[in-house]
């Protein structure tokens, strides 16, 4: 599979605080990657190094082979498109005009399919016409979720499967929507989209993620399918934490309840 | 559905030409209004008798008045107004906030300090000459004072690249209470004839406009018109936030610059030949947002020409409510934008304590 995303040995320092110290990590297309751990742990950092916005101080990160450096800010968004965890919109734009932003100055039939489809897979249709100041946190994180896709669909469409970054994208949203909007990812994700997402509900990141990476104190504590890394003995080490891991029969993924937890 | 839906959205914003035409209506009578009014009114025949090459006397001398007298003040006002909006519009985009203003925030204050430095300076070094000012050098400096003001504005509001709007309009008070001390010292120092620039400065006027004057602005003018454009979509994208329009494409600290560079030009030019006049920069854009939506591809342009509509109608009143005095513009745009702005404020805390 081609490697969409890599980061090689970054470090993140800011003042004397170590963000992330030599973390390591390829994402290739067409798959999921869950970012877990305690907060602290680096995920935003490594999130934003991935997605170009943080330089390293030391170490190198490329999106398709090429040193995100290389790129200019446009080349960028054609590449990778990110869901931060909250956005504030300073004044009242409307949904449609939100979601429009996503396909840059793009105009014509192939960004008007790609506006209405990305509304009707985030279920904001209905809320084209509204004011995004005027809807609650999971409706305005919704829409940011459209914007997203309209921006990734508008990008594959010129350059392939691209890189799709999500900062806690369920944080907001109730449990249908929370299952909705992973299951879009995941379709993405069949269309060739390289995902890295930052989940807290460890369950959550055991049903989505086809590799979960846990981060632990800027470092990588491990990597690998659900079942080898959400594990009582990773979860004791990383978030202090002593739960005992069950599995879901007959599949074997694992879930996490905090009544074990003490 | 989603036609339905698609229509709706559609249709809560007025269409580019319905806007458009509006406002072009609105500037063809209030020019109209302009040039009709004055210490020698003109009615209306004798305004159409002006096209008639066989007018006579009466044609003759009204043809003067409009020429060197109504004309290039109406041209200056227009360009003046359509820059301060213009201004407020980007710099309101810029920083995020609706309540950013030029003049509040001391960019104009720093453009009047320039402009009264040099022309107690410029004085000193010239004291032999008729013509003591150079008049090329007053719009230069006082662009010069728009620009530094903003800069270290920026400079001072800005850590590990975020903005702090608190940061911004506090540090802005500041600026302007000490470019307003500097001011004051110069009046201080001045004998009475410079003093009487100085408050020419400070009062804000378009009066003793002349043709020179409004070629001076209008590179500025019509750079600032030509650079709309190239922020519009960036100023969109930065609503979300400076990393959102990262990712969006935007390359954002050169929209910034360009922003700011757009911002102090504009209000130096205005400044340079108008002085200091308030809140045009924060009412008109206000408005047109709740009127065609902030978008600022259609809201630049807008408040450049609601802006330049506004000025021609406050200067219009200004020159005739005490005729045949005049009273500074800066005075009638305060009373009508200070009311305004302390309702946009209160409404601003009614929404964030929702």
């Amino acid at each position: 599979m081609t490697v969409v995303a890599e980061a090689r040995e970054v470090a993140v320092r800011v003042g004397a605080a170590t963000l992330l110290a030599g973390v390591s990590l390829t994402v290739s297309a067409g798959e999921c990657v869950a970012l877990v751990g305690p907060n602290g742990a680096g995920k935003s950092t490594l999130l934003r190094v991935l997605s170009g916005e943080l330089a390293p101080a030391a170490g190198a990160a490329f999106l398709k082979g090429r040193p995100l450096g290389t790129y200019d800010a446009r080349a960028l968004a054609r590449e990778r498109a990110v869901l931060p965890q909250s956005v504030h919109v300073a004044f009242p734009f409307l949904v449609d005009e939100v979601v429009r932003m996503g396909a840059g100055d793009r105009r014509g039939a192939r960004v008007e399919d790609a506006v209405t489809e990305s509304l009707a897979r985030a279920g904001v249709a209905h809320l084209r016409a509204r004011i995004i100041t005027t809807l609650s946190g999971g409706e305005q994180q919704r829409v940011h979720f459209a914007r997203v896709l309209v921006q990734l669909a508008c990008g594959d469409a010129e350059g392939g499967g691209g890189l799709l970054l999500l900062d806690e994208p369920t944080s907001s949203l109730d449990l249908r929507h929370q299952l909705d909007l992973l299951a879009s990812v995941r379709a993405c994700a069949q269309h060739g989209t390289a995902v890295v997402a930052i989940l807290h509900d460890l369950n959550l990141a055991s049903v989505f993620a086809d590799r979960v990476v846990m981060l632990s104190g800027g470092r990588i504590a491990g990597q690998g399918r659900a079942a080898e890394i959400i594990t009582d003995a990773l979860l004791a080490e990383v978030f202090e934490v002593r739960a005992a891991v069950n599995r879901v029969p007959p599949a074997g993924q694992p879930f996490v309840l905090p009544h074990t937890a003490r | 559905m989603s036609v339905s839906a698609e229509a709706g959205a559609r249709s809560l914003r007025p269409r580019v030409a319905v806007v458009a035409g509006l406002l072009l209506a609105l500037l063809a009578v209030t020019s109209f209004v302009a040039v009709a009014t004055g210490p020698a009114a003109i009615p209306m025949h004798r305004l159409l008798a002006l096209f008639d090459p066989a007018g006579g006397e009466t044609a003759a001398r009204d043809q003067l008045v409009i020429w060197s007298v109504r004309l290039p003040r109406m041209a200056l006002a227009l360009m003046v107004g359509a820059l301060l909006a213009t201004a407020g519009a980007v710099m309101q985009g810029l920083f995020r906030n609706p309540l950013a203003d030029p003049a509040l925030v001391g960019v104009s204050s720093g453009a009047a300090l320039a402009a009264a430095t040099t022309i107690i300076v410029a004085d000193r070094f010239a004291e032999s000459q008729v013509l003591a000012i150079p008049f090329a050098l007053l719009p230069v400096a006082a662009l010069f004072g728009a620009l530094a003001a903003t800069a270290i504005l920026y400079r001072l509001a800005t850590r590990d690249g975020r903005t702090s709007i608190a940061v911004f309009l506090l540090a802005g008070l500041a600026v302007a209470a000490l470019a307003n001390a500097a001011i004051g010292l110069l009046v201080f120092l001045a004998d009475d004839r410079q003093l009487r620039d100085i408050t020419f400065w400070m009062l804000g006027s378009l009066s003793g406009a002349t043709w020179t004057k409004a070629a001076a602005i209008l590179p500025f003018f019509l750079a600032t018109a030509l650079a709309l454009p190239f922020v519009a979509r960036g100023l969109d994208c930065l609503v979300l936030g400076e990393a959102e329009a990262f990712h969006m494409g935007i390359a954002v600290e050169r929209l910034k610059k360009i922003a700011i560079v757009i911002v102090a030009a504009s209000v130096g030019a205005a400044v340079s030949v108008s002085g200091v006049i308030g809140f045009v920069g924060i009412v008109v854009p206000h408005l047109l947002r709740l009127m065609i939506g902030p978008a600022h591809r259609l809201l630049l342009p807008a408040s450049m020409m609601a802006g330049a509509v506004l000025m021609l109608a406050a200067d219009t009143v200004a020159r005739s409510i005490a005729a045949p005095a005049e009273l500074p513009i800066g005075i009638i745009t305060a009373i009508a934008g200070a009311p305004f702005f302390l309702m946009l404020l209160l409404r601003q805390r009614a929404l964030s304590e929702l």
